[in-house]
């Protein structure tokens, strides 16, 4: 809890705070605040403004453009919560055997990230659709295969730094084999940076999903992702600005939101910056 | 006296593999370790002693080359022994207390389960409760204050002295038959390491093993051994009774670091006393005695290496002189 007040002490803590429980709350209780089904069509009302029966307005289908909003959270705080997890722990598992295991593998690993992360991720993210296909799952998998190098790399140098520190061998000394060294010894000393790495990374891999699904390769019609919807809006902005505003206005808040969030939270892991109460 | 021997060294050398070459980093070390007593290695920077300790829990460097000779715990030798079965003996039937209290404590764990942690390869029969309960009458007995309130804490909340305790209540939880002691003050204060070396001194009356005190400090060393081992560039070159090697030292190196000891009937501005040049490469070990270069009174003979002979009863010298 004192982690929390701390992250809350600071005012970008506070607003990133807010816009992350907004965003998540509003992804979790969609089908409860959504005042229509996002898919469901008023094709009488097709690009309205804001009214009282559609309280952000309607896109070209009529479909109402707050209910989609919520529903497309679900997609993407979804997606790079699974993205980021599943990399999060891929990258210690590989990281931690490329710290520890012998330079064949090592080296084998490291090339494979170098690898990865040598191509821009919105161009090798284009190219694994092109050879998986897009779909949900698919999004996330190849999302995934873009973000574990850079938990990997940080995974490894943390364990080659704490594995030299002497506490590490004096455990040894007293008898803790390798697998107890690793498992009580090595990755709760490992998981501060990356964890916080991990709360930075989930704002990238919203902006990321949803620029695939503004191109079209990600999330298919007609599920909600705000990607698709900023794309639809585009098609019609001459006609209203509506959609655009409310996808992007999402995609704003929730990136700018656990941005915020991720910074307070790595300052208030610091201990060098921590104020003393 | 009872000099029954629990751990006999035998014709022990190790060799690091270095860029240049092997590095003979123990040459032949022969050392008996009697049951009960403590044993002192003394020898400046990079005279093997450390590696000696590690030697003895099975924890080389990965860089060791070559090993050789016989380290016998009661016969058994623990070169042989396959790793598995070692890393048993570590925290069982040794344990070793490390020179810097302030990095030898995991920072995220807190120091009651660190201490239960160290039992689990003596007792593994014991449940949390009892564990903690024995490591909660270790701390009294280390001089820890409110151990309670010590067992919930973690590493960074405990002062330098605190934590050297805690270190060796951990060290003594193991009950070990052998209790490796790596310069167990170097990183305290003077005042705190008094204390130290008091506590130290009153849990030898109780603790019912034999322990190794690794130290440069020859103070340290003649308040607390029993036994003396001088070592001088991987070599063993005199051991002896810390009474007899400290009334009669038979080695000019032993001599030598004696004189070095600092003196405060000195005259301030007198310059200090240092053993003239330095350690002889030990990657292309030199012919004969290893400290001729720096001994101030070699003569023709030292061309040979001289073997470690027992000059008089229990005092062993590797000097052509002594």
């Amino acid at each position: 809890m004192g982690l929390l007040r701390r992250i809350w002490a600071s005012p970008s803590g506070r607003l990133g705070m807010v816009a992350t429980l907004l965003v998540i709350l509003g992804g979790v209780a969609a089908p409860l605040i959504a005042t229509h089904m996002p898919n469901q069509l008023d094709v009488a009302a097709r690009l309205t403004p804001p009214s009282g029966a559609h309280w952000l307005g309607t896109d070209h289908l009529g479909r109402d453009l707050f209910s989609r909003a919520l529903f497309g959270t679900r997609i993407a705080v979804g997606v790079a919560l699974a993205v980021t997890a599943t990399a999060l722990v891929a990258g210690i598992l590989l990281g931690v055997t490329a710290a520890t295991a012998p330079p064949v593998i090592e080296r084998t690993i490291l090339a494979a990230f170098d690898i990865v992360s040598s191509f821009p991720s919105l161009i090798l993210a284009l190219a694994l659709v092109a050879v998986l296909g897009p779909g949900l799952l698919n999004i996330i998998i190849l999302v995934t295969v873009v973000f574990v190098p850079q938990f990997g790399r940080v995974a490894r140098a943390q364990t080659l730094a704490v594995k030299e520190r002497p506490f590490v061998e004096a455990e040894r000394a007293l008898g803790a084999s390798g697998g107890r060294i690793l498992a009580f010894h090595i990755l709760p000393n490992i998981v501060g940076p990356i964890v916080v790495l991990a709360s930075m990374n989930i704002p990238v891999v919203i902006t990321l999903e949803a620029g695939l699904s503004f191109l079209g390769v990600g999330i298919r019609p007609p599920l909600a992702s705000w990607g698709t919807m900023l794309f639809d809006g585009f098609t019609y902005l001459e006609q209203s600005v509506w959609p655009v505003l409310v996808a992007g206005g999402s995609l704003t808040l929730a990136t700018l939101g656990f941005t915020l969030f991720g910074e307070a939270l790595r300052d208030a892991l610091d201990p060098k910056l921590r104020r003393e109460p | 006296m009872n000099r029954e021997t629990l751990v006999e060294i035998k014709n022990l050398s190790v060799d690091f593999s270095t860029a240049k070459g092997a590095l003979h980093v123990l040459r032949d070390v022969s050392l008996s370790i009697p049951r009960n007593r403590v044993v002192g290695l003394v020898g400046e920077s990079g005279s093997g002693k450390s590696t000696l300790a590690l030697a003895l829990l099975g924890l080389l460097p990965d860089n060791t080359g070559e090993v050789s000779g016989r380290i016998e715990l009661d016969g058994e030798n623990l070169l042989d022994v396959p790793p598995e079965e070692l890393r048993r003996l570590r925290g069982g039937r040794i344990a070793m207390i490390f020179q810097d209290p302030m990095t030898s404590l995991n920072p995220v764990f807190s120091i009651g389960t660190q201490l239960v942690d160290a039992q689990r390869n003596r007792h593994p029969q014991l449940g949390r409760r009892e564990l903690l309960k024995r490591a909660d009458e270790m701390l009294k007995r280390v001089g820890i204050s409110n151990p309670e309130a010590r067992l919930a804490a973690y590493p960074h909340q405990l002062s330098g002295g605190m934590r050297q305790r805690v270190m060796i209540a951990m060290a003594l939880l193991c009950e070990p038959d052998i209790l490796i002691a790596d310069e167990p003050t170097t990183a305290l204060d003077v005042t705190i390491e008094a204390q130290i070396v008091r506590l130290l001194d009153d849990l030898r009356a109780d603790f019912s093993g034999s322990i190794v005190l690794v130290s440069h400090s020859l103070g340290l060393i003649s308040e607390l051994c029993d036994e003396v081992a001088v070592m001088y560039a991987g070599k063993v070159v005199e051991s002896a009774p810390t009474k007899i090697l400290f009334g009669n030292p038979r080695h000019p190196y032993t001599l030598a670091l004696l004189a070095c000891e600092i003196d405060p009937e000195d005259e301030p501005g007198e310059a200090l006393v240092t053993i003239k040049g330095g350690l002889p490469d030990l990657i292309d070990v030199p012919k004969g005695c290893i400290f001729a270069a720096r001994c101030p009174s070699r003569f023709g003979k030292c061309v040979e290496e001289p073997p470690l002979c027992e000059v008089e009863a229990g005092h062993k010298s590797a000097c052509w002189l002594a």
